[in-house]
């Protein structure tokens, strides 16, 4: 008895190579910074029209990793010695448990009470382009809601 | 070794809110160490931190309250220990210091905080 292997040239598999980019950490750190700065570029465009409404208003910017986040972004709203709880809008990046995808979500809430003033439905997507759009687009969305900020911060149910 | 122990931070994720507050956080009352205050149940909260009080590292510890002593049910602190288990008041005084300077930096105790959440963002479902 003999046995003959036979090779067949197989076409080279593509499917789901975007999805190499962001497992494990190939990313390099200048990815997310950059998308770190891109989220807080955005953000940041809420501050005019903020502070045209609360000139006393004072902002603070911020990230963080970690925790199942491979990035929190915030921008951080006060209105000092009103006693009415600091309004975080912020974006996180969660990978999915299976790590198959990213989730990018975002809103508007309490410091530390938590409430929620507005929230962004969140997109789950494959691949570092969908993340830095999906990213973006949320960003852009929080940024475009200066009187939600507003509303909170002059709402004094909202106490401490 | 008994089950796993999950309590929740109120409100968002930022560096600050997982920061103890100076001179209100930092000090003790009846029943309770100063720290980062928790709980073990969400209650009328939108949103908060779950944390898995197993994956604190060192020298951050969870301190539940004494209820015989005045604490109340439920509720806990995180701060760091000294070698003798007890809050370390010094360095729960310069972490407390920190909170309003953590832009780009995540102070050392805050991100030991951080790495022990198990889920981002709680939402209260009732």
């Amino acid at each position: 008895m003999s046995a003959t292997a036979l090779f067949y040239d197989a076409p080279p598999r593509t499917y789901g190579l975007d999805r190499l980019d962001m497992r494990g950490d190939n990313e390099t750190g200048n990815d997310w910074s950059d998308l770190r700065d891109m989220v807080q570029g955005e953000l940041a465009r809420l501050d005019i029209p903020v502070r045209a409404g609360l000139r006393s208003v004072e902002t603070q910017t911020g990230w963080n990793r970690g925790g199942g986040a491979n990035l929190f972004a915030y921008r951080t709203y006060d209105a000092p010695n009103s006693g009415i709880d600091p309004v975080v809008v912020g974006v996180t990046i969660l990978s999915d448990p299976a790590g198959e995808s990213y989730v990018i979500r975002g809103d508007i809430a309490g410091e530390t009470i938590g409430d929620i003033v507005f929230e962004v439905p969140a997109k789950a997507v494959v691949g570092w382009d969908q993340v830095a759009r999906a990213a973006r687009d949320v960003s852009q969305d929080l940024a475009a809601r200066p009187n939600h900020v507003l509303d909170a911060l002059r709402d004094s149910s909202r106490k401490a | 070794m008994g089950t796993r122990r999950f309590v929740f931070r109120r409100g968002s994720a930022t560096n600050q809110a997982l920061t103890p507050r100076q001179k209100i956080d930092t000090v003790a009352r009846p029943g309770s160490a100063g720290g980062l205050s928790v709980t073990d149940e969400l209650k009328g909260v939108d949103k908060a931190q779950r944390i898995d009080v197993d994956r604190l590292k060192a020298p951050l510890r969870y301190f539940p309250d004494d209820i015989s002593a005045g604490g109340e049910a439920g509720h806990g602190v995180i701060a760091p220990a000294n070698v003798t288990g007890d809050v370390d008041q010094a360095a729960l005084d310069q972490w407390a210091s920190c909170r309003q300077s953590q832009q780009d930096q995540t102070h050392p105790l805050t991100q030991l905080v951080i790495d022990a959440i198990v889920e981002r963002d709680v939402r209260n479902k009732t």
